[in-house]
């Protein structure tokens, strides 16, 4: 069960469009490391998941994922509520308004739509550890190149926000890692076999 | 009035994600007394505050809502607007 609370975790305020900008932006949304993906491998490996705080941890990273999905989709909308005709034909948004019109749709930046294919479940506590830190350093990255390509104020921070939970989440789930690592019996450190072979003590 | 309203959301907001910074690094660190305290310390503070701007404000939770004649979840605008 989730409660919505009807505030955004960081807030945005763009009082200018940009049709660039949102086009970029919206790779965050639904794009191959975006807010989407994340809340989704987040929420979904945790039913496989057999260490209590890996559980808890999956639980409210994914959860503010959510969170962050809507800062995001917010950030597109604004950059792109009052646009012109003019202003979509030259900005090369005309692509994505043909089909969306000024809605807010998962795709990545280069119009490849929203696919459960850039997360995995795998089902085994060290693989699904390992792969949520690797996307939370791409996501990163990601953030970063939109921080090098995108120089309005108002734009950039939130997006530095957002950038600055990714290296926390990053940490998290580090901690949880070794957590797990440190609880595995001394046959089984370096997680030779997957947890679904594990035998009974 | 606007300006006061902005301030309080601004002010929950901050007490609000104090708690979910805290929140992960208690996920991790379950033992931890100071973060145990802090997080009492916050919650007090989100408590009082979301109270406060629920009263003055209307719901910003949809178990919050206090009207009997108007379905007022729908009246103010969203957060992206």
């Amino acid at each position: 069960m989730w409660n919505y609370e009807r505030r955004l975790q960081y807030p945005v305020n763009i009082t200018k469009c940009n049709a660039k900008a949102a086009q970029i932006i919206i790779s965050q949304y639904g794009g191959p490391d975006g807010e989407m993906g994340a809340a989704m491998r987040y929420l979904s490996q945790r039913y496989s998941m057999e260490n209590r705080k890996a559980i808890g941890t999956l639980t409210d990273i994914g959860t503010e994922e959510l969170a962050h999905l809507e800062i995001v989709a917010t950030i597109v909308r604004q950059l792109t509520k009052n646009l012109t005709p003019e202003e979509i034909k030259a900005s090369g948004f005309d692509k994505y308004y043909v089909d969306h019109t000024l809605a807010v749709w998962p795709t990545a930046a280069a119009g490849i739509p929203f696919n459960a294919c850039e997360f995995q479940c795998k089902g085994d506590t060290i693989t699904d550890l390992y792969e949520d830190m690797a996307a939370e350093q791409k996501a990163r990255a990601t953030y970063e190149n939109i921080l090098r390509l995108i120089k309005d104020p108002e734009i950039c921070d939130p997006i530095r926000y957002l950038r600055e939970r990714e290296i926390v989440h990053f940490q998290r789930f580090g901690e949880t890692l070794r957590r797990v690592q440190d609880d595995l019996d001394s046959k089984n450190f370096y997680a030779f076999n997957g947890q679904i072979d594990k035998k009974p003590c | 009035m606007n300006q006061d309203k902005n301030k309080l959301l601004l002010y929950l907001s901050q007490v609000s994600f104090a708690i979910n910074d805290l929140v992960l690094f208690l996920d991790t660190h379950p033992c931890d007394t100071n973060a145990l305290n802090y997080y009492q310390e916050l919650r007090k503070a989100r408590k009082e505050a979301l109270a406060e701007y629920t009263h003055k404000y209307g719901p910003l939770i949809n178990y919050d809502v206090d009207d009997a004649c108007y379905w007022e979840w729908v009246k103010d605008p969203w957060p992206w607007e």
